[in-house]
């Protein structure tokens, strides 16, 4: 049938707009989707100019981040370490937050309740991560200098509380579609035999929303690792390794968008944050496409 | 109760797999019946005044046109109908043995341990053949894994599975085919050591033969059972059925034992119904 | 009538689970509820005493500045970021759609097309900021600037408008379309008469929700238009102050966390409102759908 339209499209072409259109938004799409190869191929490019000026193994586990130093020493264990704190307290509070509404929303939450939570999880998605910040910067932080009698709040900790307020909607409307798209058959099949709602929930429902909500998760760990703002401002910034959640820190993103802007273009300090992006993107879009391939493929043999 | 089956022999989990009870009880007392039973959906009204029997030890069918309400009444017996959002029973009641199911201190998963039900289509768990057979009874009892075994092949026995899938038993369930699927279910509703059986059309979704065989396992399980089967199909009800409830637009038309009804129906209704004038 | 023990279930670790699932999961529901109510009731109520007339009509005064004056300058310097980054990528992301519902022939190009612009979606903000410095900033010279800015920004809200975009068109009745090319007219006639307006609603909201994403995201505009300063209108070649970055200024050098209340509450209720309305129009399809 396709062919036979694109055959009408051919004939009639000669005297209509089509082949404008046609030719216009072909464009369109190729230079627009064309920017992810930019991003990439831009980004991989200016961090090869560190080769020659570091190890990959120097760069990524052993070096310091000194780049003043002379020579400049430009390692970002501190970096990645950082991230994956943050990640790893931003996932560990929004993974059972956001199943948790999930399963709120999917399995108990009488039509009222799911008519309120849904809008409120939205909003919760739509404020920007400065905003995040700047909350984060006047509850957590001051909480933080009294409960802990720290100097000052900004820690590891504090950032990672509030990365996790910004990735549990995410994951909580993912779950939510996967709660939601197993059929309410297997629920009533598993109720009838005469066990509690919990029992039905933990053999039947959870196995078969699994893919889905591990896609969720999976996907949400990537946006806690590019998240920025919201980390950067509370994170205190500082180059050493971190030793526990309540020191100061330096996530990858946070490095990048704190020195960019002042470091002079084509030295080794300008290609070592070009590095450090190239990494997080590298981990990134590794994530995503994993995911989207195996969706892909979980939906082709109709799971 | 859980010591209780921890100390008992496995021998006594095999087939028959019927509580002492109903065995000795020869006579066709009402193992289940409903008086005046008015549910709705919603704001509409689906039962109206539903009083039927259903004896111990007997097939009694359900028929009627679609629309009619016979899946809603099958599923008030055990009180799966209120997992459906909205439904609920209005008025009236359902007796297991003079005992109200709709009395405040009668819990609901009790209920459906007791009154089993199978459902239209086959639902599969998403776990192995083993594993779909012992989901009631790893909530309901504890027993040793010897136990749990013997159960599991009594259970595929009586269903006529046992031969099919005996070698396959850590297999996901959803490879069966669909009668399997549906003898599957059977089996994981039996393994519970349930005393009625409710089926809501279980052939609807089947082949011919599958059909066939679900029909011969009504007839062996009757024994044992007390068994309420919703159908549409007249010659299957005339096949399986030992009493017969004919129901239209929420309400009973006529009841009674199946010869009687399907020779000489009271109603024009029912004898357009029986004659395959109504849907 | 003497309670039969059968009638009640004998699995008290059962149920207690059940009654530990029930409340954990209200637990969790109230505080998906609570927790926006939370964070918007507290940046509002703190910041609605802030605004007055001059903190939105004047631009920011004192030292260090911001501690007085207004955030003016943060908001036209928004407007305009917003604006060139619609104007680029709203064009370019709707024909983008319209061929991939449209003219594209081959289901296996489409699927490809999708995937790719999913990956986009899913590049984190600050990429397109390293990306539009070193690219637009340095290597094509377009310094800071709104221009640069708006058109990292557009590349950013690119993806997020064709998801949107191919989504609505896609939801369009199959046979309205085969009917109207029945008609032997133009596709380009189906496209603008029949479909465009059908799929209008859902290309405006995606088109809302990517731009007020845009608005509220300040990394990229970070490096690519965003000073602390400026006193004149924006131009397309001149850096401007944007409202995340102001408010990033405010709280990073501690100026000042009255004026940082009052420029988060600005900006959250435009996007409050944007994305309300986004909302609505989706919601609307989705039972106009039904």
């Amino acid at each position: 049938m396709a062919q036979v339209m694109a055959q009408d499209v051919r004939q009639l072409s000669r005297m209509t707009l089509d082949p404008l259109m046609w030719t216009a938004s072909l464009a369109a799409l190729l230079l627009g989707v064309s920017t992810l190869f930019l991003i990439i191929i831009y980004v991989l490019y200016q961090a090869s100019g560190l080769i020659g000026e570091i190890s990959l193994g120097a760069f990524l586990f052993s070096e310091a981040w000194v780049p003043l130093a002379e020579p400049p020493r430009l390692g970002i264990m501190h970096a990645w370490m950082s991230t994956l704190y943050v990640t790893a307290i931003s996932l560990l509070v929004a993974v059972p937050l956001g199943v948790g509404i999930a399963l709120f929303t999917a399995e108990l939450a009488p039509p009222a309740a799911r008519a309120v939570l849904q809008p409120c999880l939205e909003v919760l998605a739509g404020i920007p991560s400065v905003v995040y910040g700047f909350f984060g910067f006047v509850t957590l932080v001051v909480w933080f200098e009294a409960w802990f009698d720290m100097t000052t709040g900004v820690s590891i900790l504090a950032a990672g509380l509030i990365v996790a307020i910004t990735v549990t909607p995410f994951i909580a409307s993912t779950a939510t579609e996967a709660l939601d798209a197993v059929s309410a058959g297997d629920r009533e099949a598993g109720l009838s035999l005469g066990v509690t709602r919990f029992y039905t929930i933990r053999r039947i429902v959870l196995p078969r929303a699994m893919p889905g909500i591990f896609a969720g998760v999976v996907l949400g760990f990537a946006r806690a690792i590019g998240e920025t703002l919201a980390a950067l401002m509370l994170i205190g910034n500082s180059v050493a390794i971190p030793g526990s959640v309540l020191d100061r820190g330096q996530t990858l993103t946070g490095l990048v968008a704190t020195e960019l802007g002042e470091a002079a273009v084509g030295t080794p300090k300008y290609h070592a944050l070009f590095a450090a992006s190239a990494v997080l993107m590298v981990l990134i879009l590794l994530i995503n496409v994993g995911i989207l391939l195996a969706k892909k493929r979980l939906l082709r043999h109709g799971f | 109760m859980t010591t209780q089956f921890r100390s008992m022999p496995a021998t006594q989990l095999r087939p028959p797999l019927v509580p002492a009870v109903t065995r000795g009880d020869a006579s066709a007392a009402a193992a289940l019946h409903t008086i005046d039973l008015c549910s709705s959906y919603g704001d509409r009204g689906v039962l109206t005044n539903v009083s039927i029997e259903c004896p111990v030890q007997q097939v009694t069918a359900i028929m009627g046109p679609s629309g009619c309400g016979k899946s809603t009444l099958v599923k008030a017996l055990n009180r799966t109908l209120e997992l459906t959002p909205g439904a609920r029973v209005t008025g009236g009641g359902v007796f297991f043995r003079d005992q109200d199911l709709y009395a405040r201190e009668v819990d609901n998963r009790a209920v459906r341990k007791v009154i089993g039900i199978i459902h239209q289509r086959p639902q599969p768990f998403p776990m192995s053949i083993e594993e779909n057979v012992l989901f009631g009874v790893r909530f309901h009892q504890r027993l040793t894994r010897h136990q749990r075994h013997d159960l599991v092949e009594a259970c595929l026995q009586r269903t006529g599975l046992w031969t099919e899938v005996r070698d396959r038993l850590h297999q996901p369930a959803h490879q069966l085919s669909g009668g399997q699927q549906q003898r599957l279910c059977l089996a994981r509703t039996l393994a519970n050591q349930p005393e009625v059986l409710l089926m809501d059309e279980p052939c609807s979704s089947l082949d011919p033969a599958s059909t066939e065989r679900i029909e011969q396992l009504v007839a062996e399980l009757k024994r044992d059972y007390t068994i309420v089967i919703v159908t549409h199909n007249v010659s299957q009800a005339k096949r399986v059925a030992d009493r017969v409830v004919l129901m239209m637009e929420g309400q009973v038309l006529e009841q009674g034992e199946a010869e009687q009804v399907f020779d000489c129906p009271r109603t024009t209704a029912g004898a357009d119904f029986l004659a395959g004038r109504i849907g | 009538m003497a309670s039969n023990p059968q009638w009640r279930l004998h699995q008290p670790r059962a149920l207690l689970a059940e009654r530990l699932f029930v409340a954990g999961a209200w637990i969790a529901g109230s505080m998906g509820f609570l927790l926006p109510v939370a964070i918007i009731g507290y940046l509002l109520v703190n910041g609605i005493g802030v605004l007055s007339w001059e903190f939105i009509s004047a631009p920011p005064r004192g030292y260090p500045l911001g501690l007085h004056g207004g955030i003016l300058p943060a908001i036209q310097g928004s407007l305009a970021v917003t604006m060139v980054a619609l104007g680029v990528a709203f064009p370019l992301a709707v024909a983008s759609a319209i061929y991939l519902a449209e003219y594209a022939e081959h289901p296996r190009f489409v699927a490809i097309m999708q995937f790719l612009a999913e990956c986009l979606a899913a590049v984190p903000a600050l990429l397109f900021g390293v990306l539009g410095y070193g690219l637009l900033v340095v290597q094509f010279g377009l310094g800071i600037s709104a221009l640069a800015g708006g058109l990292t920004l557009a590349m950013m809200m690119y993806p997020v408008i064709l998801i949107g975009s191919h989504a609505a068109l896609q939801s369009v009745d199959r046979s309205l379309r085969e009917s109207a090319l029945a008609m032997g007219v133009s596709r380009a006639y189906v496209i603008r008469r029949a479909l465009l307006p059908r799929a209008w609603p859902g290309i405006i909201a995606a088109t809302v929700l990517a731009g007020s994403h845009a608005v509220g995201s300040a990394v990229p505009v970070l490096f690519t238009a965003a000073v602390v300063q400026t006193r004149s209108a924006p131009s397309l070649d001149s850096p401007v102050m944007t409202l995340p970055t102001h408010l990033f200024y405010l709280v990073s050098e501690a100026v000042s966390f009255e004026h940082a209340y009052g420029t988060a509450f600005v900006l959250l209720v435009c996007l409050l409102f944007a994305n309300t309305c986004a909302l609505v129009l989706r919601r609307r399809l989705r039972m106009r759908g039904e």
